[in-house]
């Protein structure tokens, strides 16, 4: 445990791990005053949103994957660096060939009902998943498994229509495969109260709108885990109350959407507020390239060039941003680094280069277009604003339409308006948010992007299982992106700020906002 | 009187069936998809898991339609399930109405408890320093909204008075002193401006009333200086005090959505509120319409406080 504080604050100091933990520079517990872990307490968290139903399977919504992390565990999981998957229900799986899996589950697993876990749990999870009944926002994933074989009670293979890399990722996040209970499903048809998981955590009660009560789970299978007796989510939709909430004592962990209010807390004593180190939410920007004038790619290189993004991850978010291309950094090693972001085509602002892009494309004297936003999120608003500047200045006359969240949605994927930015949330795999967003065969594919070049680039990408080769690819894609300037990503942020009691140790964020440290957290 | 009370009873029936038709079309109307909400940002919304959907929650019927199944539904007792969680609505909303009972009953208790004595004190030391006091106090009560009352209690009561649990769980039924001790304060912040306003129309129909001769006759004929007040002044003043009751009640419904938010109390507010977000259509036309019957209902009742508190009514109907 000391051992692995040190490496991890030394790997953050030196910037080496942007990886990150969600924290580095302020060392949250110094290496040798980490007290022993402590067995009981139940520990009160401050929870932003309702969750929409408690079934895993049949929402991508993050309310119900906040809660659902803890009841529930997967085949695999993210191990602390939060880039590779590593054992969690199967112990060992090999990869024959590029078109099958092989997982040995771990022995003695038992479910929250009292069941032990067998490959037949497995196989059913993901015929749920793919069961049209079961409305499951990831059947297109999922539907890339041609078979499934149960040879033993042990053993799970999984027989692929086609070379997939990003499926282990998949197989280790929780909102996309965690693992249920064969009977449980069959005697409550569906999980929306709650259900029998392996997690180190059972509900024990869901009050919408109030509270959600969990304990300890005794059969967990990591021994001697989880420490604490029991997890209160308390539901405060108000991001005030919950910072008074965390002060007063009554929540012990929260966390906040605006940097002004993460940082108003880092001066709160006994409250431990580390300020995020990697960024996972990419805001992005898409274009309507059916029509003119973002048809041309000297208008699109031109937008670009006119932005100074330093100066956007400075005003809008404190600093509190990292600068990106087309995949956020936190997604290592495939990202492109904050750090190199502005050495890629057409990033680093140039006001007179753009002026004469825009010139060539006949847009010398400008024109007016429509840009939708949602205030939903805090930053949205904001960096659109300050993009309307820094575009005025080279002609493009920007009226910011907002507009309410879900219509913001829906305007993004059907490119209803000639420009419209949304922030993505972290997903599992670089060819998760971003990839499939650029390909001309995805169904998602809101600018109506249609490049062979790209989508060959991401079609390797998607079927090679070497993470070197992965990583090549994925670095050409974004050289692509940014040089033919399909999406415009301003910057990318934290998805979260959150922060915890003194009291609770062992805890760490993590920059896609899973708590699924909290198996090995304690309170003091 | 029974038969008036039958009488606007019965009419309460088209007003329900026109709100009804009214906050349908509404939550219609504002663009955006329940289907975006479930499915998420990385699904098409044309794509096949998308229009499985649509299909399963009956989104691909046309609208009267949709309406009418609601209707059938509705008349039967039947409100349906939420479309977001599956489950049945009904429960829903019986597990989260006494939240909200409590919390505007107890805010409207405080409301009157501050603001008809206030008002009396007001109009009886009519332009001097405690009717100054009372008023200037008041005016900031209701100039001051409650989501900004809400937080700053909470953060100063959390910073000052850390042991005064405010954000705790609220369980009535299991723990129903417990939930009572923490709605105190949320009915505190949502009762401020109904206090105003019951306060400022006490101290108007108390002025009126301070003048009449009978005030004069009853002082003469020897009984005290607060029993004339009380039982001739307060009184005779009570018939547009109970008209402002009425109307705060119905404000205090609403002005609970915003209190609940603030506090997290799960009340039928947090339910409305998260329904129209998640464009929860059944839940938005069930939770809408026990709004309206309970503000409907509160105006009834205080149609038969009238008779009530004035005899002259019942006699001329």
């Amino acid at each position: 445990m000391k051992a692995d504080f040190t490496r991890r604050q030394f790997l953050g100091s030196t910037g080496m791990g942007l990886v990150a933990l969600g924290y580095g520079a302020r060392p949250v517990v110094a290496a040798d005053e980490t007290p022993a872990p402590k067995r009981g307490g139940v520990l009160t968290i401050g929870q932003d949103e309702n969750p929409i139903g408690l079934d895993p399977h049949k929402t991508a919504a993050f309310s119900t994957g906040n809660i659902a992390e803890h009841i529930y565990t997967c085949l695999l999981r993210w191990d602390e660096t939060s880039s590779h998957v590593e054992p969690d229900l199967a112990t060992a799986w090999e990869n024959p060939d590029p078109q099958t899996f092989v997982f040995h589950l771990r022995d003695g697993v038992k479910f929250h009902n009292g069941s032990v876990l067998t490959s037949e749990d497995v196989k059913f999870t993901f015929e749920r998943l793919v069961d049209p009944a079961t409305r499951s926002p990831w059947v297109s994933i999922f539907s890339v498994i041609k078979a499934i074989e149960t040879p033993d009670p042990k053993t799970v293979v999984f027989r692929l229509a086609s070379p997939f890399s990003p499926f282990p990722n998949y197989l280790a996040t929780i909102k996309y495969s965690a693992i249920v209970n064969r009977e449980d499903v069959r005697q409550r048809g569906d999980l929306v109260k709650g259900g029998a998981g392996t997690g180190p955590f059972m509900l024990e009660d869901f009050r919408p709108n109030s509270l959600i009560r969990m304990k300890r789970n005794p059969d967990y299978y990591e021994p001697g885990l989880p420490y604490l007796d029991g997890l209160d989510f308390r539901i405060i939709p108000d991001e005030a109350s919950r910072m008074a909430a965390l002060r007063a004592g009554s929540v012990q962990l929260t966390w906040l959407g605006r940097p002004d209010s993460a940082t108003q807390m880092r001066d709160v004593p006994d409250i431990v507020a580390p300020d995020p180190k990697s960024y996972s939410r990419l805001m992005l920007l898409e274009f309507d390239q059916r029509k003119p004038p973002f048809n041309d790619v000297r208008v699109r290189r031109a937008f670009s060039l006119a932005l100074n993004r330093e100066l956007i991850t400075k005003v809008v978010w404190r600093g509190f941003a990292g600068l990106t291309a087309s995949l956020p950094p936190m997604q290592t090693p495939f990202a492109v680094p904050s750090g190199e972001v502005l050495g890629l085509p057409y990033m680093k602002e140039d006001v007179a280069a753009a002026k004469a892009l825009m010139a060539e494309a006949g847009y010398a004297s400008g024109f007016e277009t429509v840009f939708a936003v949602s205030p939903a999120n805090y930053g949205d608003v904001q960096i659109a604003q300050i993009m309307q500047q820094m575009v005025g200045r080279i002609g493009i006359r920007i009226k910011i339409l907002q507009k309410e969240w879900s219509q913001l949605v829906a305007d993004f994927q059907s490119t209803e308006s000639p420009m419209s930015m949304a922030g993505l949330v972290w997903g599992p795999d670089p060819d998760t948010n971003i990839s499939i967003r650029l390909d001309s065969n995805s169904t998602v594919n809101p600018g109506k992007t249609a490049d062979p070049v790209l989508d060959e680039l991401l079609a390797k990408a998607r079927q090679s299982y070497d993470e070197a080769e992965r990583t090549k690819l994925y670095r050409a894609v974004q050289q692509r992106v940014a040089d033919m300037a399909y999406i415009i990503t301003p910057c990318a942020a934290a998805l979260r700020w959150e922060m915890w009691s003194k009291k609770l140790q062992g805890y760490r964020a993590v920059p896609s906002a899973q708590r699924v440290y909290l198996r090995q957290s304690w309170l003091q | 009187m029974l038969r008036y009370a039958a009488g606007r009873i019965v009419l309460t029936v088209p007003v329900l069936f026109g709100v009804s038709l009214m906050s349908f079309a509404i939550i219609h109307l504002i663009p955006g998809d329940i289907v975006s909400v479930l499915a998420g940002p990385t699904v098409a919304l044309d794509s096949e898991a998308a229009q499985n959907i649509r299909r399963a929650l009956h989104l691909d019927q046309p609208l009267p339609v949709q309406y009418g199944i609601w209707l059938m539904g509705a008349l039967r007792g039947d409100f349906g399930n939420s479309l977001v969680m599956g489950l049945p609505v009904a429960p829903q909303i019986v597990s989260h109405l006494p939240v909200t009972l409590v919390l505007t009953a107890m805010s409207l208790l405080f409301a009157i408890a501050v603001g008809l004595p206030a008002g009396v004190a007001a109009a009886k030391t009519r332009g001097r320093w405690p009717d100054l006091f009372i008023r200037a106090v008041a005016l900031l009560g209701l100039s001051t909204p409650p989501f900004f009352v809400g937080v700053a209690a909470v953060l100063l009561l959390s910073l000052y008075w850390p042991s005064f649990k405010i954000l705790s769980a609220v369980d009535l039924r299991h723990d129903p002193l417990g939930g009572i001790r923490t709605l105190l304060l949320p009915a505190f912040v949502l009762s401020l401006a109904s206090a105003t306003t019951i306060m400022r129309y006490t101290r108007a129909a108390m002025l009126e009333v301070l003048t009449e001769p009978f005030m004069a006759t009853a002082r003469a004929k020897g009984a005290g200086r607060l029993r004339v007040l009380i039982r001739h002044g307060l009184r005779n003043a009570l018939l547009p005090v109970v008209t402002a009751v009425g109307v705060t009640a119905a404000h205090l419904v609403a002005g609970a959505v915003v209190v609940e938010q603030v506090f997290g109390l799960p009340g039928i507010g947090q339910l409305m509120l998260n329904a129209i977000y998640h464009r929860d259509y059944t839940q938005v036309q069930a939770t809408v319409l026990v709004v309206t019957t309970l503000v409907v209902l509160i105006n009834i009742m205080v149609d038969l406080s009238y008779y009530a508190l004035d005899p002259r009514i019942q006699q001329h109907g």
